[in-house]
């Protein structure tokens, strides 16, 4: 019985240690941000399929939502979500647009402190400009699937909600693969990013909710 | 004409004053008694977490996303509220005696909004209803029950549906106004499958949930 436990401890301990030393350091930091950099000038559009899972760490609960993202360059970003029900969302330059319940409401992105700091920060991390902010530490990290960028928030009112933000870039690094929020709290959202389609053609109306 | 006007809210205010404080005529008291889970079904499961589709305005803003609520342990359960981004807005903690913010998102994070969630929370929860003592009141043609309970000069008003002991509409009475109204629907599992609360007055605050039928995704 006792060595079953410590076998499980064991195998807890080992998967813990993997977890935090699935990344290791990157040693050429600057040929990796050219890449990043060379994202955020080639990536004009960006359409995807998404899984959101959102993880409640206390209640051992997840929320899964899934939906269809589009992004036109320069800030015009598109969250069409399908499952769990139909909801959308569309930024356009200042402007927050929202479908819900063939509801539409329209909003002043600078009259909505949080609606402003969320988009920032997935703009940003879409077209890859996030490396250009002040507000963030950033390490790099890579193992031999992916590179994963590691951004600590620096600025008052980000740093209360979030603890960390980890951005995943295939080893090509064409786009960005994955995107995990972690709270103060601990809980945690990934949105993987699937069946991505790169500058392509993506019509206006999609940015435009009627 | 404006004689007129001001004989007619004279009148239309007056008639609120009358009928805002007043037991409805069909109910005739019958007991007075504290309040248990057979007289009225709590509306949270202690085994299945529920999410509910969640609008939320709340002064000038309009919030939307997930309601889920929770058991952590015997006594206590959550009740977390999350945007459809992803973001966690809040987190309550529900005892069986009290409800507490442990979470806030920091924009929201004011003393004000946090007891106004707290308390409307309850409500929709009937904090005001179960373990306490209450006036049964009976409408015998219709087979309805009329609970009615007291608490800081407020009177808490719960209509059962038929001879049922759930909840169909709630409303909260100060001395001269109907504060607070909640409205609930069931769904075949008995559960409540919406539940729509309005503030009246000053405090500007509108709830709506619609139940999300869990799939294995979100289990």
């Amino acid at each position: 019985m006792l060595k079953q436990k410590l076998y499980l401890l064991f195998c807890i301990f080992s998967a813990s240690l993997f977890a935090q030393t699935g990344f290791k350091t990157v040693k050429d930091t600057v040929l990796l941000k050219e890449k990043i950099n060379g994202i955020s000038k080639e990536t004009n559009s960006l359409e995807s399929d998404f899984t959101q899972v959102k993880t409640l760490s206390m209640l051992s609960e997840k929320i899964t939502s899934k939906g269809h993202f589009c992004f036109q360059k320069v800030n015009l970003l598109r969250w069409e979500y399908v499952s769990p029900y139909t909801y959308i969302i569309v930024i356009n330059k200042d402007k927050v647009l929202i479908k819900d319940d063939s509801k539409l409401r329209k909003y002043d992105m600078n009259s909505n402190k949080v609606f402003k700091e969320i988009n920032d920060i997935m703009i940003s991390c879409i077209d890859g400009n996030i490396l250009k902010s002040n507000k963030f530490k950033i390490a790099y990290g890579e193992n031999d699937k992916a590179y994963r960028l590691e951004l600590t928030p620096l600025v008052k009112g980000m740093k209360e909600s979030l603890k960390k933000i980890y951005m995943y870039f295939d080893k090509a690094v064409t786009s960005v693969t994955k995107l995990e929020m972690v709270e103060t709290t601990d809980d945690f959202t990934v949105i993987d990013f699937t069946n991505k389609k790169v500058n392509g053609n993506i019509p206006a109306e999609k940015f435009i909710l009627k | 004409m404006v004689i007129f006007r001001l004989k007619n809210l004279y009148l239309s205010s007056l008639l609120i004053l009358l009928t805002s404080c007043v037991i409805p005529l069909k109910y005739k008291l019958a007991e007075q008694r504290k309040i248990t889970v057979t007289d009225a079904q709590p509306l949270v499961s202690s085994e299945l977490s529920m999410l509910y589709k969640t609008q939320i305005f709340l002064f000038n803003k309009y919030y939307t996303g997930m309601l889920l609520h929770k058991q952590t342990d015997s006594t206590t359960s959550h009740l977390v509220f999350v945007t459809e981004l992803g973001m966690k807005m809040f987190d309550i903690e529900v005892k069986k005696d009290s409800l507490k913010m442990v979470y806030c998102f920091a924009p929201m994070n004011t003393p004000k909004i946090t007891t106004l969630l707290e308390n409307d929370m309850g409500l929709i929860l009937l904090y005001q209803l179960l373990n306490k003592q209450s006036k049964v009141y009976l409408n015998k043609k219709e087979k309805k029950k009329l609970y009615i309970t007291k608490e800081n000069n407020r009177k808490y008003f719960y209509y059962t549906q038929g001879n049922s002991n759930r909840i169909e509409k709630s409303l909260v009475k100060g001395k001269l106004f109907t504060k607070q109204k909640t409205v609930y629907k069931y769904g075949l599992d008995n559960l409540p499958e919406s539940v729509s609360l309005k503030h009246k007055g000053l405090l500007r605050l509108k709830i709506k949930l619609n139940r999300i039928i869990t799939t294995k995704t979100n289990e």
